[in-house]
This record gives C-alpha cells, structure tokens and sequence, in this order.
C-alpha cells in the first residue's frame, strides 16, 4: 500500500517534470516524426514497399524515442542530486523504479498515438476500423516493454560516461522480441482482422516479456541505484 | 526515548571506502552519542562528503562496519535512512518542480508525523507547508519552479525538507556555503533548535566562525582517517 | 606476504589439464578420421563437431556466469565477480566463435554468410549482449558497484536468452529462408557421429573448464594485489569517541 503511493507519487512527479520540460518533450516528439521522415526517403517510393514497412519504422522510432525518454527522466533527476534526496526517503526501490516506468509508459503511449496516424499517412498505410482494438493493444503491451527495459538501463547508465550511447548499445539486444512482437502484430492488425490468431501469438510474446522483465527489473533495480 | 546518553547515533568501525577507485576512506574509526553536535573539518578533497553520503546509506562502505542508531548500513541501510536525512550541498530539489511540490513529494514518501516534531508549531499555516517554508523564508517563492531559484534558496529548501522530516540524525554538508548572512543565522537556529530536541547534528563545513554553536566535538578529516581537530 | 603456495598452479589443475588435452586429441581423431562423412554435406559435416560444442558451451557460459553473479549479489564476496567475469570473457570467445562458425559453415552450404538462422542469430545477439556487460564493466572504477552492476547485467541478458531465442525462431519461419540446423536435430544421425559429437562436447567443456579454472585463478591473485590499503591495516588508529 505504502509502496503504491510511492510509485503513484514518483510517476506524478516525473509526469509533471516531462510536461514542464516543453522543449525536450517537444523535441522527442518532433524526433520521433522525423524518423518517419528519414526512414520514408531511405525506403525509396515504391508504395508497396512503403506500406509493408510502415510497422517496423513506427516502432523503431518509438525505440529510439524511449531511449531519449528514460534517459532524459534520470538526467533531470541527477542534476541537483534531487535523486539521491529520493533514494534517502523511506521508500523501497521498487516502488521508485516503478513509479518511473510508469510515467515513462504513460508517455511512450501517448507519442505512439500520436505517431500511429503520422507513420500511416506518410506510408500510405490504413487500419481497418475493426483492428484498432488490436493497435491499441500492441501499443500499449510494446511501450510497456520498452519502458521496462529502458527505465531499467537508464538509472543503470545514469552515472556513468558515455551513457548516450551506451543506452541504446545495452538496450536494443534485450527488445529485440519487443520489437518483432510489436512490428508483427502491427502488421497483422494493419492487414485486417483475418491474421487475428498469428497477431495474437505475437501479444501473448509481448505479454511474457513485460510480465518477466517486469518483476526481474523490479527486484533487481536496487543493486544498480543503491551505490 | 530520545537520544539516551548510552544509545550510539553513529558507530564507525575501519570503514573504507574507495571513489573512483582510489581509497579515500582508510579506516575510519568513529562513536558519536545521540544528541550531540558534531563538526567535521578537512581540506577539500579529503573525502567529507564521501563519508557524509556513506553515513546516508548512500555509499557502501568498502570494508569495515557502519551503524547508525545501531542499524547496519549495508544490510539494514532502509532502517537506517527512517532515522537520518541529508542536506547536500546542493540542497537536493527536483529543479523543475516547485519548492512546494518538493516538501509535498518527502511528506508523502516520508512515514507519518513523528513525535516531537516542531511541526505542530511550524504548520500553522495548514497542510500547505506554510510552516516549514515560512521557518526558512521561502514563501515568497513557494510556489516558483526550483530551477529558478538561485543557490542560497535551494540550501534554504533542502533545510526546509529537513525540518518537515525532523530525522533524528541530521547530515549536513557544507550547511553555510552559498547561504547569505540571514540564512547562516538561520541554519544556526535551526541546528541549535534541532540540537536542543534530542536530534544528533553531524555536519561538514569549513567555517571556523560558527563555533558559538558550541559543538561538542570538531573532528578532522585527514589522510583517510579521522581524528580530534587539531590533535 | 607472497605466499607461494597461493600462486603456483595447484596439481590438480596440471592433471586436469592434460586429461583434457587427451579428450580433445580422442575426440579430434573421432571427428577428422573416425566419422563417416555425411550423406548429404559429405566431409563438411566435421565442422559440426567443432560448432556444435562451442555453441552450447557459450550458452552454458552466461548461465554459468549469470550464477556466479547472482552469488555476488547475495554473498558480496569479492572473488565470486572474478568467476563471474572471468566466465563471461569465455561466454564472449565460445559465442564469437559460434557466429564465426556459423558463418563459415553456411558459405558453402547455403552460398551466403548470413541467413537469420534462429541459433546464429540468437548467438549474435548474445555477442551483442556481452559487449555491453565488458563495456559497462569498463566504465565503472569502483570495483563492488562495478561486481554489483555487472552482476546486474548478466541476469538481464541470462533472462533475455528464452525470448530472444523465441523472437529469433519465430522471425525466420515468417521468413522462409532455407535453414540448416546445424546441430542435425531432426535428422536421424549415425550412431557413430552421434558418440564422436558427444565425446566433443565433452572435449570442449573440459576446455572450459580448465580455461576459467585458470582464469579464475588468475583472477584471484590480482584480487590479493588489490588490497594495497591493507599495509594502512595494522597500525593502532585510535577511535574518535563523541560521547
């Protein structure tokens, strides 16, 4: 009980820190959609090709986007040692961990929402009205799991050289089953209704992900902020 | 209950501790009973920050034993942190979050209102942090973004969040740097308050000029181990 | 205080050593002369007596050094990172070794170096994984937050393995490329060939044994090199007494 206060009142406060930060969270945004923009000229114009890539460029940038994110919430955090204040109140770190995952999922959510109609218009993709069910699904299963990961290494590299490149680096190989989740079951959800069974194996593989890496990151993430 | 003459606020046993991979604690050996004023001096460099944040559960020591109010630090560090708090040097404030928001989040993080806190007196305001913010002269700005406050007003925030939590072990570092002359006063007062409530006060400052507080030991900080001051 | 005993090489080892140099050199003659060539890939299926061993081994290795940090995380005890480490840089070499394997046997195979092979591509994630475990081990000066953080680390990438190994396999049956699996399951194998892989597997594991076992104690002296502040230990300091 004590724990889900805490993490509600971290996630509050990180939330609150993204929004005031405009101009970072203005350019992870615009980050994002740039990617989409990038990715189209190198993919060439070939609208087939375009429309059967669109799934794989949306999660790449939501990737890159969550590096920048998590990264951006512990690099707030360390500059005044507001942190270590944190870590010196009486609660556990698990409930700190969570509470910033939460607010970095929230806000991976929200820029995928924002970035799904962008990705389609730009690859000339649609989404059959009958599979937005499964979009949103895969959204939020996919972000969770990068917020996992993500928050988990940043508060790993928070303190260390390097760390910009780093992230990404330690990062991108444990995704990896995020991403083909995600890109597939996008896929499955864009072609219509009729792959529902595959799609949902992909969720089901998302949904291990988040539940394992979930309760490892949680239990092990004093080990990395506990100096 | 506070502060037994018998009861150790903190106990140090050849505590080492290396910062990037140099030793800079080399056996530090150190008893200080609950209820008493502590100075610590040292050039800088000497590692009292290092063992400030050691003593906060914050570093692990290397080798060797730490207590505080008989906890140990590493197995038992969360016991530990319920009884102390620290003022860094850089006062420890989320800058993009108001002073208020910072005392709300350590009020809600923080276990219920402890006993023989000031704040009955100090919260005459109501639950807004009127109080503690007013004790430190901050309400003018209470409600401003901490980014925007300059130096002395972030050391006055941090006081602020430790006279909220009133630990029973107070760690300050460098209390008096970047504080005006109202605010040296003030943290004075607040130490002196602090000290006359059974609280244990161990603090690191260069300052020779703050020896009216009468504290009841200067230590010094040197070659990585401690000793009286000017023995 | 060298005490010599502590850094010559204990006997057991040397044996050990040896031991495994006679398995090695068995299970070499089983696999260039004793084998039959294969039905289908004649003499090139030697390779898998190699391959096979060496990627098994590197996956055996992280979990070996996931463990070791595991340990560290519970026990603190300096010497439980050196193995951790110490299996860690085997885990990097074995799953080098396993794409460059892989690689070389899929040239004349399949006529490409790279197909998406589910083990291959799940070991050159594992390449991927462990650089970053040596990376991060590089940055961090203090040796116990460098012990606790890597320790860190290989659990995540010991936990990434099952999924990874999912996504991998997965990724290429939605991409049918012509795939080999190179550690012939599925095929009914020669009992012959079966007894001669087996006698390499152990072959090879007895190399890694001896490999970190050297490692490791390697490892250890240098630990004891480390406590250069120990000559500090010794003289009386006197404790600071605030009462």
């Amino acid at each position: 009980m004590n724990d889900l206060i805490a993490a509600l009142t971290v996630a509050r406060k990180d939330f609150l820190q993204e929004l005031r930060s405009r101009a970072t969270t203005v350019a992870t945004l615009f980050f994002s959609a740039i990617t989409l923009v990038m990715m189209a000229f190198g993919l060439g114009r070939e609208p087939e090709l375009m429309r059967s890539a669109a799934p794989g460029v949306l999660w790449v940038a939501l990737a890159f986007a969550g590096v920048i994110a998590a990264a951006q919430s512990f690099q707030a955090d360390l500059e005044e040692g507001a942190f270590e204040q944190l870590l010196l109140l009486p609660a556990s770190r698990a409930a700190i961990y969570l509470g910033k995952l939460a607010a970095s999922w929230l806000y991976l959510f929200a820029l995928g929402v924002l970035m799904v109609p962008i990705a389609l218009g730009l690859y000339g993709a649609t989404a059959p009205a009958g599979t937005w069910w499964l979009l949103g699904l895969v959204l939020l299963l996919g972000t969770l799991g990068l917020a996992i990961i993500a928050t988990f290494y940043a508060g790993l590299t928070a303190n260390l050289q390097a760390r910009e490149a780093l992230l990404p680096v330690l990062m991108f190989p444990v995704i990896v089953p995020i991403m083909l989740g995600a890109v597939r079951a996008t896929e499955a959800a864009l072609m219509g209704s009729a792959d529902a069974p595959l799609a949902l194996s992909w969720v089901q593989l998302l949904g291990g992900f988040d539940l394992v890496y979930l309760v490892v990151c949680a239990s092990i993430f004093h080990f990395v902020v506990d100096d | 209950m506070s502060g037994g003459t018998d009861e150790l606020a903190i106990e140090l046993r050849e505590v080492t501790r290396r910062m990037g991979g140099e030793y800079v604690l080399r056996g530090v050996n150190l008893e200080v009973a609950a209820g008493r004023l502590v100075v610590l001096r040292g050039s800088n460099g000497t590692g009292k920050t290092t063992l400030l944040r050691l003593l906060a559960t914050r570093l692990r020591p290397a080798g060797g034993q730490a207590f505080v109010f008989g906890h140990d630090l590493t197995r038992d560090g969360a016991a530990a942190r319920a009884r102390l708090g620290l003022l860094s040097v850089m006062g420890g404030s989320f800058p993009l979050l108001t002073g208020r928001e910072n005392l709300e989040l350590a009020a809600a993080l923080a276990p219920g209102p402890r006993e023989g806190a000031p704040r009955s007196d100090m919260a005459a305001g109501g639950a807004g942090f009127e109080g503690p913010l007013a004790g430190v002269g901050l309400e003018q700005a209470a409600d401003k973004l901490v980014r925007t406050y300059s130096s002395g007003m972030k050391k006055r925030l941090g006081l602020a969040r430790l006279l909220l939590l009133d630990p029973d072990l107070w760690l300050l570092d460098e209390p008096y740097a970047a504080l005006d002359d109202l605010g040296k006063r003030l943290m004075d007062e607040c130490v002196t308050a602090a000290k006359a409530r059974g609280r244990t006060v161990f603090m690191a400052s260069h300052e020779s000029d703050r020896d009216h507080l009468g504290p009841d030991a200067v230590i010094e900080l040197r070659g990585g181990t401690l000793r009286m001051f000017g023995a | 205080m060298t005490d010599t005993s502590r850094t010559r090489r204990p006997r057991w080892l040397t044996v050990f050593g040896l031991v495994t140099l006679a398995v090695v050199g068995v299970g070499l003659y089983g696999a260039l002369i004793m084998s039959p060539p294969d039905v289908n890939q004649g003499d090139l299926i030697r390779v898998m007596y190699a391959h096979v061993p060496v990627a098994w081994i590197g996956f055996a290795a992280v979990a070996v050094s996931a463990v070791w940090g595991m340990l560290y995380l519970w026990r603190g005890r300096a010497i439980d990172d050196v193995r951790a480490q110490g299996t860690a840089e085997a885990a990097l070499l074995y799953s080098i070794l396993t794409v460059v394997g892989g690689m070389t046997y899929s040239k004349p195979t399949l006529n490409t170096y790279w197909t998406w092979d589910a083990k291959l591509t799940l070991t050159a994630l594992m390449v991927a994984l462990v650089v970053g475990y040596f990376i991060v081990r590089a940055l961090i000066d203090d040796p116990q937050r460098r012990a606790r953080v890597s320790a860190v680390i290989m659990i995540v990438v010991l936990a990434s393995l099952p999924f990874n190994y999912l996504a991998a396999e997965w990724f290429r049956t939605l991409h049918p490329a012509k795939s080999v699996n190179l550690d012939g399951s599925g095929v009914t194998m020669d009992p012959t060939m079966l007894r001669v892989l087996l006698l390499n597997v152990l072959g090879g594991a007895m190399v890694f044994v001896y490999f970190i076992s050297e490692r490791i104690r390697i490892g250890r002296l240098s630990l004891a090199d480390d406590k250069t502040f120990d000559s500090v230990k010794g003289v009386a300091r006197e404790v600071v007494s605030v009462r």
